[in-house]
């Protein structure tokens, strides 16, 4: 009895799901786009998150937002509009470097969508250069790595013999 | 107890005349290489002095050694998460110059220098870089009668002694020295073992001989800090860390090390003991003053029956308890007590041991008559060194170690003089020697060992028994058809 109520309620919520999906993909969530395209949030067949390769350079996604792999996709929405977006996310693996990524991890529809407005938000902004702040940021954590190094070597590179006899030569008492 | 079989030695200091004898005979044998040039397995320093490298006693700078923390020992250069983290930049090691700078001479330039009117010169040449270069350093370079205020001065062991003592080291015509010929230890406890990341340094099991497997080493150069008495060194033309290795090929065939062998002085002495490996831990834990008395406490006497039974349950084969009973360093160390450890505070349990020198008495111009039986330990001032230097070198700082050493050794003097130049009474000999609480006998049998014996009874070199330890491994038959062409290793292009 019990398990015959389970599964009428697991059918009816399959069903509305199902009519529901469509309804929804329709409008999606720019900001569950953001997410996914950065990889907060996880694409449910587990393909990778877009920012491993690409970049928006018009958006603020971070120090790690820099990726060049693959090409900026500030522009993305403008210049292949709604239509064409959908038809790359659709098949994301018609691109050949994409394929080994994407074949077997295609995107849902709500994820599309969310992704298609996601795009569609950013495609306003303008698309900056991000390479001249990355190049700053490299430089400046090598500079401390390399400090850091130095003041834990620094004593190594002093030696033992020649502090001893520079310090009896001019030191106190020296014989010169 | 888990008793083993070790090769150990004993130099006298009285004898060593610091000729560097011992050092050119191991450079000849194993260091005239490509890359070594620098290394001294075996060097002779003077001390005071602050030896080679300079101040390697000083481990607050190079971290050798163990330390106690807790109810535990620990490296000195730290524990593992420390070793790895050091792994690509070990800021303890020694530089080049605190070992020295290799030099040659450009001697062709003697013979091939064009005709002109000044004599041609042999330029010193770094055999490093092989550009002239001034001479600022060597492997002895305090061997100056160790008045030098640069070398002497910086002595470890003399920066702690109080400002009386160091005026007594240095006083003009009182001023004294020794010197010290020293090798790789073959530690009981030895840190370079301890510190390879590469698991490349083993203790031998039938003779203790310490060696870095050539094949495993990776060059991580551990071994080169963590060792408290800088024996272990870097080969910069293999890439592989090297050491003493007290000449096991020689032994094996039945010589006595090159050092041992060449050694002008007569002063080194070498013998199995046998010690139980179960107790060097708790030895390694005591403190400081009680570790020469703890580490005389696990070396055991090979004519006990208890010891020759464990031992042979332990699997020391009888060849070698043979030659345990013949050997001189048990009596050195053990029967006379009068061998001690260098700088047993670095809690290795080193296993070879030193006579500490007595030197020379004064002219009595200098120091007036005295009865030496009576007057030497009246006041400090009248041993020539410092009894609180020896002490931080051989004792861990226990003063008391080397003074009944002191005794037993002026007993010797003091008998000899009495029976060969005849000016001291038989008195004064016999009270030295209930001082040094030795018997008349024993006093004789130190002087005979000391400066009659000829080598094969100095140098005890044990039957190395090569086929019962190659025939724990593989079958001997292969062992000699496969072995002679070295080990196999892979060729450049791979296999």
């Amino acid at each position: 009895m019990t398990r015959l109520a389970v599964n009428c309620f697991s059918l009816l919520t399959v069903g509305l799901l199902l009519f529901s999906a469509p309804a929804l993909a329709q409008q999606g969530d720019p900001l569950r786009g953001e997410a996914l395209f950065a990889g907060t949030v996880s694409f449910a067949q587990g393909g990778a998150p877009c920012l491993a390769c690409h970049a928006i350079g018009g958006h603020d996604l971070g120090q790690a937002a820099g990726a060049s792999y693959g090409p900026d996709l500030t522009a993305l929405f403008t210049d292949y509009g709604e239509d064409g977006v959908a038809g790359i996310l659709e098949d994301p693996a018609a691109f050949e470097s994409m394929q080994a990524i994407f074949a077997e991890h295609p995107l849902s529809d709500q994820e599309r969508a969310d992704l298609s407005a996601f795009f569609a938000s950013v495609a306003e902004s303008e698309k900056t250069d991000i390479g001249v702040r990355l190049t700053g940021h490299v430089v400046l954590a090598t500079m401390i790595f390399l400090v850091l190094i130095g003041a834990l070597g620094w004593r190594r590179l002093q030696g033992v013999r020649k502090p001893l006899v520079e310090k009896a030569r001019y030191g106190k008492g020296g014989i010169a | 107890m888990n008793i083993r079989a070790q090769v150990s030695s004993v130099f006298h200091l009285d004898k060593c005349i610091g000729c560097h004898t011992c050092s050119i005979a191991c450079k000849n044998l194993w260091t005239d290489r490509k890359g070594v040039e620098y290394m001294w397995w075996n060097n002779v320093e003077t001390k005071p002095g602050t030896g080679y490298p300079t101040k390697w006693e000083d481990q607050e700078r190079y971290n050798g050694g163990w330390e106690r923390s807790g109810s535990q020992l620990k490296l000195k250069l730290g524990g593992r998460a420390g070793l790895i983290g050091k792994i690509f930049h070990n800021p303890s090691l020694p530089t080049m110059d605190d070992y020295y700078e290799p030099f040659t001479y450009r001697y062709g330039d003697l013979t091939s220098a064009p005709a002109g009117d000044d004599q041609p010169t042999a330029r010193a040449v770094s055999m490093v870089s092989g550009k002239p270069m001034k001479i600022e350093a060597g492997p002895n370079w305090d061997d100056d009668l160790s008045g030098s205020n640069i070398y002497a001065a910086n002595d470890p062991g003399v920066v702690q002694l109080s400002a009386e003592e160091q005026q007594q080291l240095f006083a003009i015509e009182k001023m004294v020295f020794f010197h010290l010929p020293r090798i790789c230890n073959h530690c009981l406890n030895a840190g370079c073992v301890a510190s390879c990341p590469s698991g490349a340094i083993y203790k031998r099991g039938e003779d203790g001989i310490v060696l870095i497997n050539q094949d495993k080493c990776r060059g991580w150069r551990m071994c080169v800090s963590a060792c408290p008495y800088k024996k272990t060194y870097y080969g910069w033309a293999s890439g592989k860390s090297e050491k003493c290795i007290l000449c096991y090929p020689r032994q094996e065939a039945g010589e006595a090390p090159g050092c041992f062998h060449s050694c002008v002085g007569r002063i080194r002495f070498l013998g199995v003991l046998l010690y139980d490996a179960d107790r060097i831990e708790s030895v390694a834990l005591q403190d400081d003053q009680n570790l020469v008395a703890a580490q005389r406490e696990i070396i055991l006497d090979p004519f006990d029956p208890q010891v020759i039974l464990g031992a042979k349950r332990s699997g020391v084969p009888e060849q070698i308890l043979k030659a345990a009973q013949k050997s001189p360093v048990y009596k050195f160390v053990k029967e006379w007590g009068i061998a001690l450890p260098l700088h047993p505070e670095f809690r290795t349990l080193p296993m070879l041991f030193y006579v500490p020198p007595l030197l020379p008495v004064l002219s009595m111009d200098n120091q007036g008559k005295q009865k030496l039986a009576d007057d030497f330990f009246t006041s400090l001032e009248q041993a020539r060194l410092p009894m609180q230097y020896l002490a931080g070198l051989f004792a861990g700082g226990n003063a008391e170690e080397v003074k009944s050493v002191y005794r037993k050794l002026i007993a010797v003097r003091l008998q000899r003089r009495h029976l060969s130049v005849g000016d001291l009474s038989a008195d004064e000999a016999a009270k030295a020697c209930t001082a040094a609480e030795l018997s008349s006998e024993a006093v004789n049998a130190i002087y005979r060992m000391t400066a009659l014996t000829r080598i094969k009874e100095r140098i005890v070199v044990p039957p190395m028994l090569r086929e019962q330890a190659i025939e724990a491994g593989m079958d001997p038959e292969q062992h000699k058809q496969e072995m002679g062409f070295g080990s196999r290793r892979p060729p450049k292009r791979r296999w």
